[in-house]
């Protein structure tokens, strides 16, 4: 478990993307029409971008991975197989939004996105099939898939979060557009607390079932802790673009610094029975 | 001509091995693997401890014995379960094997098999595994672990024998439990053996068995 990397790599990018999927289809289920919105696009790009991202550390994984056309040939039984599938699949789905964004859609629009937020998910539950190993206690516990759902909200809420704020920098001192973002912006930090929770939750389930870690077990919450607090400022002073950005930095720092130690801690957590 | 058994398996006898390693050995010059690839390793499985009596003199529970362990072609092999390829499969016999030309070196197989059957070749990019030297086997020789046993503490042959040769099988330290993956190979336990999952012993040697 020394070239845990690129896996690290894989399953945060791809996390990030379902969860910035998820958090544009929470947005519409609150009645936001995202389709028309000009940060849509942005938000669309940076999930692709992430997607391609986490597929190439993927490959980065392989020791051979001319042979990578096989994957799909044990659908039947593996995980690692349906994983890396409904990851293409997702793949797929973001590529086709980006495409109907030009078109005049509505139900159609909708549709999609919510056909791309349910790829995402079964990518997700794929990816925690992946490691539920009966051979690997360490990991084959609630803990596993809490965590990814945890990591998929929290990095999902920030990253639709980001280019809200880069597209509505000209626009901050008009009310109406303000009071809309706010809501949009209160919405995906509500994301990212329901995965704070879910990483709560996973926190008590790992203290009972392992681990020794190579790495501080402080340094996470700390980071996170200190992510979600530059948020929330963030939310809450509608001023200087300047102080806004310097906050969604820092917000961002602490999260993805959290989210890394706390993967890299997954890894490195790797206990199999026997031999 | 001897040919392969039906539902072929390794028979170790942990009484009457000594750890001197010689599968290993055998092992590696036959199928010439790479410094770092073992298909096969001997695992030293030791505890106990000295106690004063009042007279001053000392009772010990000391034990000290080898398991030579390679792939035990499972039943239920987890590692065909999670190969994402069907690179590793099983035949009819039970035999589980790698067709390298399928494998991406995604190193899962690794991860799940709870005796390290499946090794990373790092040269090629490529699992490899023990698969009873298939080619001496079928020009009527033995595996070259089992040829090379300097005690005969190794035996290859048909498995339904070879359980014959044990009133139990596999149910000693530091083997995984026999369920998670249902090996096809018979392990005669050392007089000594402790229980699965025992806390009275340790692995003596974790730097030489371990993964490359």
């Amino acid at each position: 478990m020394r070239d845990h990397g690129s896996l690290v790599l894989f399953t945060l990018s791809v996390q990030t993307a379902v969860g910035g999927v998820w958090c544009l289809q929470f947005a519409s289920f609150g009645g936001v029409h995202i389709w028309e919105r000009p940060d849509f696009r942005y938000q669309l790009g940076l999930i692709l971008f992430l997607s391609i991202v986490g597929l190439g550390g993927a490959f980065l994984h392989l020791g051979n991975p001319l042979n990578s056309y096989h994957v799909f040939k044990n659908l039947k039984q593996s995980w690692l197989s349906r994983e890396i599938a409904l990851v293409g699949a997702f793949g797929g789905m973001v590529i086709i939004m980006i495409g109907v964004t030009q078109t005049q859609g509505g139900l159609l629009h909708d549709g999609i996105l919510l056909l791309g937020s349910l790829t995402g998910g079964m990518a997700v539950v794929a990816m925690t099939r992946v490691y539920r190993l009966r051979t690997v206690p360490s990991w084959n516990h609630a803990g596993t898939p809490l965590a990814f759902l945890g990591s998929t909200l929290l990095l999902g809420g920030l990253l639709c979060t980001v280019p809200l704020h880069l597209q509505t920098w000209p626009t901050l001192t008009n009310p109406g557009v303000l009071a809309h973002d706010n809501y949009l912006k209160v919405i995906w930090f509500a994301c990212a607390i329901a995965g704070l929770a879910c990483k709560f939750l996973v926190a008590g389930i790992h203290s009972r079932t392992s681990a020794d870690s190579q790495t501080s077990p402080v340094h996470q919450p700390v980071y996170q802790a200190g992510g979600l607090a530059a948020w929330m400022i963030y939310i809450l002073i509608n001023g200087n673009p300047g102080w806004q950005s310097l906050l969604l930095i820092l917000t961002a720092c602490g999260l993805i610094s959290g989210e890394t130690i706390h993967r890299i801690q997954f890894y490195q957590s790797y206990r199999r029975v026997g031999l | 001509m001897k040919s392969m058994p039906k539902k072929p398996a390794f028979f170790l006898d942990t009484q009457i091995c000594t750890g001197c390693k010689t599968c290993i050995v055998a092992c590696i010059d036959k199928n010439d693997l790479d410094t770092g690839v073992r298909w096969r390793r001997v695992v030293e499985f030791t505890g106990g401890e000295w106690n004063p009596r009042p007279d001053g003199t000392y009772t010990q529970t000391v034990f000290s014995y080898y398991v030579s362990v390679s792939c035990n072609h499972c039943a239920e092999p987890i590692c065909v379960e999670v190969c994402p390829t069907t690179a590793m499969h099983q035949d009819g016999q039970g035999i589980v094997s790698i067709d390298q030309d399928k494998c991406i070196g995604c190193k899962y197989c690794h991860w799940a098999c709870p005796y390290s059957a499946p090794q990373y070749e790092s040269a090629k990019g490529l699992m490899s595994k023990c698969n009873f030297c298939a080619d001496e086997v079928k020009t009527g020789g033995t595996p070259a672990c089992v040829a090379a046993c300097p005690t005969r503490a190794l035996a290859f042959g048909e498995y339904d024998e070879l359980l014959k040769l044990s009133a139990r099988q596999h149910a000693m330290a530091p083997l995984p439990d026999e369920k998670l993956t249902a090996p096809v190979s018979v392990f005669k336990p050392h007089k000594m053996g402790q229980a699965l999952k025992s806390t009275a012993g340790q692995i003596a040697n974790p730097e030489e068995i371990k993964d490359a």
